[in-house]
């Protein structure tokens, strides 16, 4: 047990805050991650979130930089700006030449990456105990001390170009992915996909960068999450010391518009240079703070969860229709998409995939689950949380994440508890609510080989 | 008597399992490449003669995973479990070895779920990429039959094949078994008891493959691509040898992280691709060196000729004092994300044991990096890597861009263009 005693860290704080009163940091509590494990949670007065988690399971420590900002923020003829951004963020930094940032990241034996999503935009270092007050440095620099030039940004708008041939322009699957996304969403901003449209991503300037940087890289519209083998103390004075200076800017008002509801199936096909047709639907599903998503991630783990599941037991082993069906519950802050994607076999029409589908989502809605099938759901589920938090970069990932989305950064053991209180009857009202034909998009994605 | 290693934390109630044969696909018959593999498909399936059906509910029911992983030179089947169930999960494990039921109408699934596996493999390109260069990097030692095998050695497999193989495979288990977080050393010795009762047996030798003279070019004709997935490379590393570590330095420096040269002139200066690396692979037997990275069709050329030209440059002038400095910093320090759990730390102790090395080899690993020298890496470069004698798989479209590569690229002594969907 790690568990700490809340006035200590008040103590601790209201030191730290004496030391240096235009940088204070208040404690706002703890809060339990799992059995064994306690996140302290506190702010810096410029608004920073900051999430420590000691773990002294391995000499390591992970930290992580989430900000509230992703495509959502975009608009059409500015697509892709969030993730443009995130590359640039590796570049130069007042103080620190071209390439200085990512050279000191492995000189410090860090594994260092990013990711940009519909909500938001994660940085992430993993790293040897001992190198804490190197990244802390680093980190906080980048956050309010990127330089941006001309001839970085027109190499890396190539370089994006070449990320999005690779996902999207020369792969099946993400070709349909956006254009279900496009399909699903018409006034939501969840319709752009992240990784921007090619003319877009073309036309970025550096103003739009910097204006960008300014609007949402601010402290306040971030959180700090540490994870691993270090001291609270030491920790929370070198980030204040860093972080503190940094002024916080007013954060943008967001402009997103609720997605209206959708009345009617909507289908699109799409020729592929392929040799096999692809599948892909989604249905308009609950946001990841609704409580109905814990109970549409179960049913969803039961149809499509692994090979005992519904779906793949009948389309994949017993009538040979498909390679793959997979299916998620998109994990969003506000509503989004059921989706369910596969592969065609050789020979097989999209169409004929979808109707076995159907079949089968019918009757998971006219009769409910058994118990087997719910508790192997159950314990999938749990095998799949539990795999996730075995390295300090896993849980730091997983309360970054909630933290984020729902400013809950011990949900994903919330959830784990609400997956033990649901029944069949739950998983049918939620099946029935959400799996409605007229709120979905499907698109057929069928096999055209160039001669 | 067997060998099992373990390494408890019981910090999360998960359990990891690997049992491991010292034999892989090395094993399948001429013209039946992908036997081994799907004779383990099936004997997971058919565990202790339930059907597959009731395999995969049993496995779910106890929040567990069992795959079997079938390499050129060993093979592994195991996974991870919710620990409270580690008892009936072990279970699971010792009936796919002693007494896979092998049922002919679930072979014929089997069979034909890896044909088309083979055929959505298809889609991807990158994939595409690597395994054409594995296919025609060694010439025809058998390293280069693929474990997953071809299209025409799938549909020669009969059950007979299988039943035959699965008796071999599972008539004296001969295993290397690993457990890791939350298990018993008691459960998993009494498991290893009952399993095998004998030492892993010695493996069999795999012969020296050799690089084929010259430069040849693979490529993979596709309909409609908007940019090229390149992979080339050669002959690279053996575990035993004594430059090992030395040539591991060298791939670090030259492609083995972002600010490697690689990056560095593909990425970072031109933007030409997303990503630009390289790859020294271990295995049991003499592995290969290899780059990849993915330009837009028109810049194909051009950077297949600047890897080229970089892995010259890198052979004949060598590295430098600098780089090393760097690089010897960056593996010893990130070494620990080597062993930072459980699991990790017992997959090295059985990658020692596999491959032969020394018990503690991976442990001291840093200290060896430590050791090595400029001289040690300009050698192991001139010994190990010739940038006379590559394969250059690329896919792309042909029309576009094959004939400019075909004529263009510096030193190339031939060239096949194959069809995507018949790369064998």
């Amino acid at each position: 047990m790690t568990q700490r005693n809340p006035s200590a860290l008040s103590r601790l704080t209201a030191e730290l805050s004496a030391r240096a009163p235009a940088h204070a940091l208040s404690f706002e509590g703890t809060i339990p991650f799992g059995p064994e494990l306690e996140i302290a949670r506190f702010r810096l007065n410029n608004g920073l979130t900051i999430l420590l988690l000691v773990d002294t399971s391995a000499k390591v420590v992970a930290y992580h930089t989430w900000f509230k900002v992703g495509s959502r923020h975009e608009h059409p003829g500015k697509t892709g700006l969030a993730h443009l951004f995130e590359h640039l963020m590796f570049g130069t930094m007042e103080g620190f030449p071209p390439g200085e940032f990512d050279r000191q990241m492995e000189a410090a034996g860090a594994d260092n990456n990013a990711s940009t999503w519909l909500d938001f935009t994660q940085y992430q270092e993993a790293f040897p105990k001992d190198q804490l007050g190197k990244i802390v440095k680093l980190e906080a620099t980048r956050m309010h001390r990127l330089v941006l030039g001309q001839a970085e940004l027109d190499t890396e708008k190539d370089v994006v170009l070449s990320e999005r041939r690779f996902r999207v322009d020369d792969d099946v699957d993400g070709k349909v992915d956006e254009l279900l996304w496009s399909t699903a969403f018409q006034r939501h901003t969840y319709k752009i996909p992240t990784i921007g449209l090619e003319e877009d991503i073309k036309g970025f300037t550096l103003d739009d960068l910097m204006s960008f940087y300014r609007a949402y890289y601010s402290p306040g519209n971030a959180a700090l999450i540490l994870v691993g083998d270090f001291s609270m103390r030491s920790a929370l004075s070198m980030i204040q010391e860093a972080y503190g200076p940094i002024v916080s800017s007013p954060i943008p008002m967001e402009e997103t518009w609720p997605e209206p509801p959708q009345i009617e199936e909507r289908v699109r096909t799409l020729d592929l240079a392929s040799s096999a047709d692809r599948l892909a639907m989604g249905y308009k599903g609950p946001a990841l703070g609704d409580d109905d998503h814990v109970a549409m991630s179960l049913l969803m783990e039961a149809l499509v969860g692994g090979a005992a599941s519904r779906l793949p037991k009948r389309l994949v082993r017993k009538e040979s229709l498909v390679s793959d069906i997979r299916g998620a519950v998109g994990p969003h802050k506000d509503p989004s998409l059921i989706e369910f994607s596969a592969a065609a076999r050789e020979g097989v029409r999209a169409e004929t995939i979808l109707s076995a589908i159907d079949e089968e989502l019918d009757r998971v809605l006219a009769e409910p689950l058994s118990s087997d099938e719910l508790a192997r759901a159950r314990s999938r589920t749990k095998l799949a949380l539990l795999s996730g938090l075995e390295t300090a970069d896993g849980k730091a990932s997983t309360i970054g994440f909630y933290e984020t989305i729902l400013g809950k950064p011990a949900a994903a053991f919330e959830r784990l508890e609400r997956l033990g209180q649901l029944d069949a009857g739950d998983l049918l009202r939620v099946g029935r609510r959400y799996l409605t034909r007229n709120s979905r998009s499907v698109v057929l994605g069928h096999a055209k080989e160039a001669s | 008597m067997s060998a099992v290693f373990i390494e408890r934390d019981g910090r999360l109630p998960l359990a990891h399992v690997t049992t491991t044969r010292l034999d892989g696909s090395l094993l399948d018959p001429v013209g039946k490449e992908g036997l081994t593999r799907l004779t383990v498909r099936l004997m997971r399936r058919t565990a202790g003669g339930r059907s597959a059906d009731e395999n995969n509910e049993r496995l779910d029911a106890l929040g567990g995973s069992l795959l079997g992983e079938v390499q050129k030179t060993h093979l592994s089947l195991g996974g991870a479990v919710l620990s409270e169930n580690l008892r009936a999960y072990l279970d699971a494990v010792e009936e796919t070895w002693t007494r896979p039921g092998l049922f002919e109408d679930e072979f014929d699934r089997v069979k034909d779920e890896s044909l088309a596996e083979w055929y959505e493999a298809l889609e991807n390109d990158r994939g595409l990429a690597f395994s054409t260069f594995e296919r025609h990097v060694y010439g025809d030692h058998p390293l280069s039959r693929p474990a997953g095998g071809t299209r025409s050695s799938l549909e020669a497999i009969t059950h007979q094949d299988v039943v035959r193989h699965a008796e071999a495979l599972g008539r004296e288990p001969h295993l290397l078994i690993a457990g890791a977080g939350d298990v018993s050393p008691e459960v998993l010795e009494s498991f290893a008891a009952r399993l095998t009762n004998s030492a892993p047996l010695s493996p069999p030798p795999v012969s020296e493959p050799e690089a084929p003279p010259g430069r040849r070019l693979f490529f993979v004709d596709k309909p409609a691509r908007s940019q090229s997935q390149i992979v080339l490379g050669g002959a690279g590393a053996h575990p035993k040898d004594k430059d090992q570590v030395a040539l591991h330095v060298a791939n670090t420096i030259f492609g083995g992280t972002f600010t490697g040269r690689l990056s560095r002139e593909i990425r970072i200066k031109r933007g030409w691709s997303y990503g630009a690396y390289s790859y020294l692979s271990l295995d049991r037997s003499r592995g290969t060196f290899s780059i990849w990275t993915f330009p837009e069709a028109k810049d194909t050329l051009a950077c297949v000729s600047l890897a080229l030209e970089m892995i010259e440059s890198l052979c004949h002038q060598g590295i430098t004092k600098a780089e090393l400095t760097r690089a010897q910093r960056y593996l010893r320090r990130s070494h620990v994300f080597s062993s930072d759990t459980a699991q990790k730390r017992v997959q090295l102790r059985l990658e020692e044991a596999v491959y032969g090395l020394e018990p503690g080899y991976f442990e001291s690993f840093p200290d060896k990096v430590r050791e090595v020298t400029v001289e040690d890496v300009n050698e192991a470069l001139r010994r190990r890597i010739s940038p006379e004698n590559l394969t250059i798989a690329v896919v792309g479209t042909h029309s576009e861009i094959g004939a400019s590569l075909e004529s263009k690229i510096p030193g190339l002594k031939s060239s096949r263009v194959l069809r995507y969907d018949h790369p064998d």
